[in-house]
């Protein structure tokens, strides 16, 4: 028995995998903190999905290191089970219902929470006697979600996990999340497109685009890490000068930029005398500037 | 904050992934049922029969009869399909919960196994009843029939416990080879395996004479090996769907 809150749960050294030409991931090293909720984020196509099922196991990397508590995960039988990671497009046996659902994970999840299972059931509302693969897409999630937070893995993986989830659902799963993180520690990895919703989730944040991670670091660090700056296009380029544009949007005179680095005072008085608006960016516009294609954006903004 | 607590006795063993093959009963209903269903057919082709003027008992009575393939018939097609479903539609949810590809395979064997174990078992209570009941009192050829053995509980046993085994692992195989490759990756695999059995054969064509039934028994023992290893093989490097 071991005990590694000192030690990253995740570690990737080098980790490519390929499919075919394409690269899913190129050469990614990434560590994911132990005890704390990390989140994925990144455009469709990015890597997410990939790097997760890599890291629980279910695909092996083509080339490059993977250790997960310690461990390379892939046909490792003790960190393998450590790990739950329920796909967004889980398959089912095809006449399994809920009750078979709930009577299998107990036999692979040895932490398994009955109680928080039940109350999960029940806040989703989900039906008993259908067939699980009849589920509508926020019933699959909420299943999912049903077996991520109940199974109490050391290392719980959720990819997408609030597909056709309505409001309040979502609202329930995130307090139910961190409600039972804080009384239950364990390594969080979530992917996710609602950035701006689960933010206040999120204790780190490792950005990917195709195939590589672009950002890894705390959420407090990364939300001050770039800025907003918007105004008449001459006062913006002049105001932003050599600083790194990470996108740029222009409609007529008017630009827009999103910039590396935090806005510091001497900045904000330029931008005040210029008429130029600068707010700090949020994940969600770091995430969208880091999926635009760098030089495209470097482009944008000097045209 | 204390997070990873690894132990190997949390590891997911091959006794857990059968015992999620077994959650839903079907497997074992299943037999009943398709069993209950040959029995019912068997028996209304003698009724016809006898209306068409045939005497139970007689000699070409119980040759026609014991000719009864029904068994033959039911029973595979199911177990084929099962074969597929044990391994491409639960391998993902193992996967997911925690299970390694090897742990999966074997308990999916241990599954099989169990399942013609039952089957067998299931027939050679049947064969006894009929016997016991001098063919159900009417004349009716279900187990008591050539393909099983013409009422040897050994053969019976033999040819349905390594019959039921054979087309569950070959169904599983084929499903590895899905999962694996999509939909070329079944075809590839059939198609190979009707060339080498061909060649196979057209090797063995000089040996035929001298043909004992036990062959059957370590060709289908070869096959059902093979098989396993193919599941092992493919899902190895297989991503689920």
């Amino acid at each position: 028995m071991t005990d590694d809150s000192a030690a990253p749960a995740v570690r990737l050294h080098g980790v490519t995998r390929s499919f075919r030409r394409v690269n899913a991931l190129d050469n990614v090293t990434l560590d994911i903190q132990a005890g704390a909720i990390t989140g994925l984020l990144g455009r469709n196509g990015a890597g997410k999905t990939t790097l997760m099922s890599i890291i629980a196991g279910h695909d092996r990397a083509t080339s490059g290191s993977v250790e997960v508590h310690g461990h390379d995960p892939f046909e490792n039988a003790p960190t393998m089970a450590a790990v739950s990671l329920v796909r967004d497009n889980q398959r089912y046996p095809d006449s399994f219902t809920l009750a078979n659902v709930l009577t299998a994970a107990p036999l692979f999840h040895k932490r398994w929470d009955r109680a928080l299972a039940d109350e999960l059931v029940a806040a989703f509302r989900l039906p008993a006697k259908t067939a699980v693969k009849k589920y509508s897409r926020g019933q699959m999630s909420s299943l999912g979600i049903v077996l991520g937070l109940a199974s109490r893995a050391p290392l719980t993986i959720f990819d997408e996990p609030y597909l056709g989830l309505d409001a309040t659902a979502r609202r329930f799963f995130y307090d139910v999340l961190m409600r039972d993180y804080l009384e239950h520690p364990r390594t969080i990895l979530l992917s996710t497109h609602l950035i701006d919703e689960m933010e206040p989730l999120l204790e780190h944040v490792v950005i990917l685009e195709a195939g590589r991670i672009v950002r890894a670091a705390a959420a407090d660090d990364l939300r001050g890490s770039a800025m907003n700056v918007s105004g008449l296009t001459t006062a913006v380029d002049a105001l932003v000068g050599d600083r790194r544009v990470l996108q740029s949007r222009r409609i007529g005179a008017l630009s827009s930029l999103v910039v590396d680095g935090p806005a510091d005072d001497r900045l904000r008085s330029d931008a005040a005398r210029a008429g130029v608006e600068i707010t700090p960016a949020s994940l969600q516009d770091l995430v969208a500037a880091y999926g635009v294609d760098e030089s495209a954006a470097l482009e944008g903004a000097r045209s | 904050m204390t997070t990873a607590t690894l132990d190997r006795s949390d590891a997911v063993t091959p006794l857990n992934v059968t015992r999620l093959h077994f959650i839903e009963s079907s497997p074992l209903r299943a037999p009943l049922g398709i069993m209950a269903v040959v029995f019912a057919l068997t028996a209304i082709i003698a009724l016809v029969f006898w209306r068409l003027g045939s005497v139970p008992g007689s000699t070409v009575w119980v040759e026609s009869s014991m000719s009864n393939p029904a068994v033959l018939w039911a029973l595979p097609g199911f177990f084929g399909w099962l074969g597929v479903q044990t391994v491409a539609l639960t391998f993902p949810l193992a996967l997911s919960l925690g299970s390694t590809r090897r742990t999966f395979v074997l308990g999916t064997v241990f599954m099989h196994v169990t399942l013609a174990v039952y089957v067998t078992v299931l027939l050679l209570v049947l064969l006894a009843l009929e016997k016991a009941t001098n063919q159900w009192f009417v004349g009716l050829y279900v187990t008591n029939v050539f393909i099983l053995g013409s009422g040897d509980p050994v053969q019976l046993a033999a040819t349905a416990f390594f019959g039921v085994l054979l087309v569950l692992s070959v169904g599983g195989a084929f499903a590895a080879a899905w999962v694996r490759f999509g939909s070329i990756g079944p075809t590839v695999l059939a198609v190979t395996t009707v060339l080498a059995l061909g060649a196979l054969a057209v090797l063995l064509v000089p040996v035929f004479s001298s043909f004992q039934p036990w062959w059957l028994v370590v060709a289908a023992a070869t096959m059902i090996a093979l098989s396993v290893l193919a599941q092992y093989l493919f899902l190895l490097r297989a991503t689920a769907r």
